[in-house]
């Protein structure tokens, strides 16, 4: 009898571990579906929905946040989406809140993902129905990526002329190759400098001129006290300092522009081969163009995989044959 | 005095197109041990499950007690079985019960409410009956063939019962055991007045236990007699029996 | 003579499919009767707990092994495929998805057949011909009640909970298995395993065991209550109780795959 006490409960501790397990296993399951949490529901419409069921996913920022819970024919071209979604998200999810369908992984389950809104608007409540966006499919994507590559091609043919025509262009190598230019503008400069020099000689001996009229007399000094003349002049002097603080300017501007060309002149070969030095631009390009390598390539890989997958074996397989049938028959 | 506990009309079985029993009657009185003596194989095993409603006969009347067997309900015949002991051939006892398991069990399931230690008391007294109370604890495993057979008569006492069924009570025993078993026999029913129906093909058991014989030939029951009577009977058909 | 051969040989069939007939005839008797017997009193309830602790309880020890084995292989022997394809983050999925809708089920039914069915036949063969049951019967026990009912009942009830427990050992060794090539955390490979699974996967997957514990159980009963011709006949009813119930499974399960595919319970 006491033996059959423990073995009772030994039988009890089996039972209970099988329960428990099959229960956790329920209840982890449920909890991924959304099961047993009360959620509140959010709606949504597609116009297409690429074989979203019940259950499907639901995230938010790419977290699981609830699960379909219907999928309705509302008219031709309108299918509305009911999800429920976790309790905790309602201080979360905005009413301009945007829901789009998406994959999970290349191959995966549909999942639907809400992306928040620009812009405030209130917290989402049950029922609200969110705005949608069209989704971005496999398909779209390839039909974009032959688009781009077309234009890339376009462009890279455009370039590849402009610059030949630049490199082989003799009036605008010369303009750009010519040194002289640099000395001829040192020169301008200089003499510029020369003439704001004399200006100011001419401008001192003026005053002092003036000042022996101011305390002489003489014809000069009464020519010089009339204020009429006296203010023409005084404007006449003060045009003389402007003059002399433009040219300062220039002065300035040159220098920095012909320091400009020597550098060029210095380093490069003139500007035009600098544009087509210009590393970050050639390295993008360079990585543009990989990109699109490397996108195609992995596209037929996956085309390779796709045909190797004893799913999708037979289809390729009869694609084959027809291919070969149509080749046959003409 | 002539009461009978077991009557047995027109009783008829078949097996497939083997006819065992075929009109088959038998009465058995009240406190008498009735021997039935037949070849092997001539249906005495079916005769006595019949009676305990193991088997179901095809045509005939079986009463025991008063009461006709065969048109009881499942609580009914528990209640006239309580009363029928039967050993088996191969004795039955369950071979995952102790031998004290193994006769608590029909008190147990007759569902007789009994205290603990009322239960104890009864399965000692019939070991005590049987000579084996050292046993109380063992496996029937370990116990030999005529150790065996005595477990299973407590068992079938244990109940007190008013009739015994033996079949074949004496079979693949040792002479000395088998002695044993029919010293048992017959101080059974010395103590318990019992009235006991002995399926045999064993001489000696039914010369030592039998009141009366009933030779069962053919299906039917061919004479009845005490063994004097019978031994010395010209019939060519009973003779060979005791040769 | 090859028209009597032919006709030797149209005999036998007639004989043996007769005979198969009939047995399968027998066998929906008996188990109508579990149904009809099992709800009536009395119960035998100590009986049925015993019989759950000897089918159940120690049937666990093997039933574990083979499911520890059976997960670590099955991760072993995926592993080379999946990487070919670049897939090896799928195995979680994979083998959480084979073990419990399938291989879990089906695998710990057969040696449960195996270990229980045979061990039902033989205890039930011996106590037929050794006239256990019929003294049951005399003392006032409902032997099919006392042996059919609590074996069929136990097992119908604790091989649900040994697959539950022999799947979660399965997994278990699937992620020993798993560790054996990369680096993975017990928590991210079992939330991998929970990604890919539904409720609809284990509810029908635990039903189809209550269908295949009634199975072992009835069928060893049935071989074991009608055994004959003594000793060897209970090798027999031991033996055709394991063969018997082990199809009985695979049947049982291609009906029950047929079932839920027609309900559509794995969106």
């Amino acid at each position: 009898m006491q033996n059959q006490a423990f073995n009772t409960v030994k039988l009890g501790i089996f039972v209970l571990t099988g329960l428990f397990l099959l229960i956790l296993s329920l209840y982890i399951l449920g909890k991924n579906r959304n099961l047993f949490g009360v959620g509140f529901e959010l709606k949504t419409h597609f116009e297409e929905v690429n074989g979203l069921v019940t259950g499907n996913n639901v995230r938010y920022a790419g977290i699981d946040v609830g699960s379909v819970t219907g999928v309705d024919i509302l008219n031709d071209t309108v299918i509305e989406v009911a999800m429920s979604i976790d309790r905790k998200m309602r201080d979360i999810i905005r009413r301009n809140a945007v829901a789009a369908l998406g994959t999970d992984g290349l191959v995966g389950n549909r999942v639907v993902n809400i992306s928040p809104g620009k812009g405030e608007a209130p917290f989402a409540v049950s029922g609200d129905q969110l705005a949608s966006r069209k989704e971005v499919s496999t398909e779209n994507m390839l039909q974009t990526l032959s688009r781009t590559n077309e234009n890339i091609a376009v462009i890279t043919a455009e370039l590849r002329e402009v610059v030949h025509r630049i490199n082989t262009s003799a009036q605008l190598s010369e303009l750009l190759n010519d040194r002289t230019m640099s000395a001829d503008l040192k020169a301008s400069a200089e003499n510029l400098r020369r003439a704001t020099a004399k200006a100011s000689d001419l401008m001192s001996q003026a005053s002092g001129t003036l000042s022996l009229a101011y305390e002489g007399e003489g014809a000069l000094a009464t020519l010089l006290t009339d204020t009429a003349l006296a203010g023409d002049l005084r404007v006449a002097v003060q045009k003389i300092s402007e003059v002399e603080e433009s040219a300062d300017r220039l002065v300035l501007h040159i220098d920095e522009a012909a320091k400009m060309v020597n550098e060029n002149l210095q380093y490069g070969q003139g500007p035009a081969n600098a544009l087509l030095r210009d590393s970050l631009l050639t390295y993008r390009l360079h990585t543009t163009l990989e990109n699109v390598e490397k996108g195609t390539a992995a596209f037929s890989e996956n085309m390779e995989a796709l045909k190797q997958n004893f799913l999708f074996r037979r289809y390729f397989r009869k694609l084959e044959k027809a291919k070969k049938k149509e080749t046959e028959s003409r | 005095m002539n009461e009978s506990v077991i009557s047995i009309r027109g009783l008829s079985k078949t097996f497939g197109t083997n006819r065992v029993l075929d009109h088959f009657d038998l009465v058995l009185h009240r406190g008498e041990n009735l021997a039935v003596l037949g070849k092997s194989g001539s249906g005495k095993s079916v005769l006595i499950k019949c009676i305990i409603g193991l088997i179901r006969p095809d045509e005939g009347n079986i009463e025991v007690l008063g009461q006709n067997m065969l048109n009881l309900n499942r609580e009914e015949l528990d209640d006239i079985r309580v009363k029928i002991g039967f050993l088996f051939q191969s004795n039955a006892l369950y071979d995952s019960m102790t031998v004290r398991d193994n006769l608590e069990f029909p008190l147990r399931r007759h569902s007789f409410r009994l205290a603990p230690a009322e239960v104890n008391h009864m399965v000692m007294e019939a070991l005590r009956n049987v000579g084996l109370e050292h046993a109380v604890d063992m496996m029937p495993a370990e116990l030999s063939g005529g150790m065996r057979k005595r477990i299973a008569l407590a068992r079938t006492l244990i109940l007190k019962p008013e009739i015994i069924l033996y079949d074949e009570p004496t079979t693949g025993l040792d002479p000395i055991t088998s002695l044993e078993i029919i010293n048992l026999i017959n101080a059974i029913r010395g103590k318990f007045g019992t009235s006991s129906l002995i399926i045999t093909h064993d001489l000696k058991c039914v010369k030592l236990t039998a009141d009366r014989i009933a030779m069962l030939i053919d299906g039917h029951c061919h004479v009845t007699g005490d063994f004097e009577g019978l031994r010395s009977s010209s019939d060519e058909r009973i003779s060979p029996f005791f040769s | 003579m090859p028209g009597l051969s032919k006709w030797n040989a149209v005999m036998i069939i007639s004989k043996n499919s007769g005979v198969f007939l009939q047995e399968i005839g027998e066998l929906s008797r008996f188990a109508a009767r579990f149904w009809r017997e099992w709800l009536r009193p009395r119960y035998e309830f100590r009986e049925f707990i015993r019989q759950c602790f000897v089918i159940g309880y120690k049937s666990l020890p093997l039933t574990g092994l083979t499911a520890f084995i059976m997960g670590l292989v099955l991760t072993m022997q995926l592993h080379p495929s999946m990487i070919y394809y670049g897939v090896e983050s799928l195995i979680p999925s994979m083998v959480g998805i084979a073990i419990v809708r399938e291989v879990g089920p089906v695998l710990t039914a057969l040696i449960f057949a195996g270990k229980i069915g045979s061990s039902i036949g033989a205890e039930l063969g011996s106590m037929k011909v050794t006239e256990q049951i019929d003294a049951m019967e005399v003392s006032g026990t409902n032997p099919f009640k006392y042996l059919v009912v609590t074996r069929t009942a136990a097992s119908m009830v604790m091989l649900p909970i040994l697959v539950i427990i022999s799947d979660s050992i399965s997994l278990y060794g699937s992620y020993l298995g798993n560790n054996i090539y990369e680096r993975t955390t017990f928590i991210l490979f079992f939330r991998q395993v929970f990604d890919s699974l539904v409720v609809a996967d284990i509810i029908p997957a635990v039903i189809k065991t209550f269908f295949f514990g009634f199975a072992v159980g009835i069928i060893g009963c049935f071989k074991g209550y009608f055994t004959d011709k003594g000793t060897e006949g209970v090798g027999r009813a031991a033996n055709s109780a394991v063969v018997v119930s082990s199809v009985m499974i695979f049947i049982l399960d291609l009906v029950v795959v047929q079932i839920t595919d027609l309900m559509n319970l794995y969106d």
